[in-house]
């Protein structure tokens, strides 16, 4: 299975985590990491450790991350850049986040990375439509 | 001189200072001194993408870009939030003749061997004794990690507590 990380500033991730739970139930190889009380080295170390786990080095992993450019975003480009097997994608919502449980049986992770961002940016509306 | 922030920050840019500086002061660029990042074009990359919801440019320099930024038309024009990773950085930049009127100390983090002034401040005899350094130059050393929090002077905070006095 795909290992889903949700990286955060805060408690956004532990909440987004426990929110797809109460909807969706119990996952596994799903986990949550927050910058609170941790320096960018210690974020870095304990994200190695995580993909590198076994089977994530084959079936890769998928770190989301709240802001694009905040320090969560740097940590996780450079896991990426360092294993092969790791992809990043920023803007986390519970649309991303629905989309990666229910889809990541299905397609490999450099090809679900691509659908996450999709899915996530198509469940941005406004409503009315032309305002 | 046209910065309208220069900040000793060990994470560099991320989102204290894109959403919390960034939005508070509008600057033109933000510029990151930094040798290591620049000799590295991925993080280099990683680094100048940072900024995404305006057209603030980000721009990594290593200590000879920065000084010819310095001397350009460019500089006299823009507003400009100068990142440094360490009070050494910070140093070696007055040691050039870069003119600092106050710098913002927004995060030495917790690393073996520091002591915590605050939340957000460690720092070792080496950190303290550039303190003091940058201090003896006029350069007013002011704590304050995002624009709505108070500020604090790191100097006094030093003094009062006795920490790494010869």
């Amino acid at each position: 299975m795909i290992a889903g990380i949700f990286l955060t500033h805060g408690m956004l991730g532990e909440a987004i985590f426990k929110t797809t739970e109460f909807i969706m139930g119990k996952q596994t190889d799903l986990y949550y990491l927050s910058n609170v009380n941790s320096t960018p080295q210690l974020l870095y170390q304990k994200l190695l450790q995580l993909v590198d786990q076994p089977p994530y080095p084959e079936d890769g992993a998928i770190i989301m991350v709240c802001l694009k450019g905040g320090n969560t975003w740097h940590v996780a480009c450079k896991v990426a850049h360092e294993r092969p097997h790791v992809r990043v994608i920023s803007g986390l919502n519970l649309a991303m986040a629905f989309s990666l449980l229910t889809k990541r049986d299905k397609f490999p992770y450099y090809q679900l990375v691509q659908i996450l961002k999709q899915d996530s940016c198509r469940n941005i509306d406004i409503f009315p439509k032309n305002s | 001189m046209p910065f309208v922030l220069v900040r000793i920050d060990d994470r560099l840019i991320h989102g204290q200072v894109i959403m919390g500086w960034g939005h508070a002061l509008n600057p033109d660029r933000i510029i990151l001194y930094n040798d290591e990042i620049a000799r590295n074009p991925w993080e280099r990359e990683l680094c100048e993408c940072s900024y995404t919801d305006s057209d603030v440019k980000v721009c990594v320099c290593s200590l000879e870009q920065f000084l010819q930024y310095l001397q350009s038309e460019e500089f006299t024009k823009e507003k400009i939030i100068l990142l440094v990773e360490s009070p050494k950085d910070l140093l070696r930049l007055l040691d050039c003749g870069v003119q600092i009127s106050t710098v913002n100390v927004g995060g030495m983090h917790f690393r073996e061997g520091k002591v915590k002034l605050n939340s957000y401040i460690y720092v070792d005899a080496e950190d303290v004794e550039i303190f003091h350094q940058i201090s003896k130059r006029g350069v007013k050393i002011e704590g304050q990690d995002v624009p709505t929090a108070k500020k604090v002077d790191v100097i006094s905070m030093i003094r009062k507590m006795a920490i790494f006095e010869k």
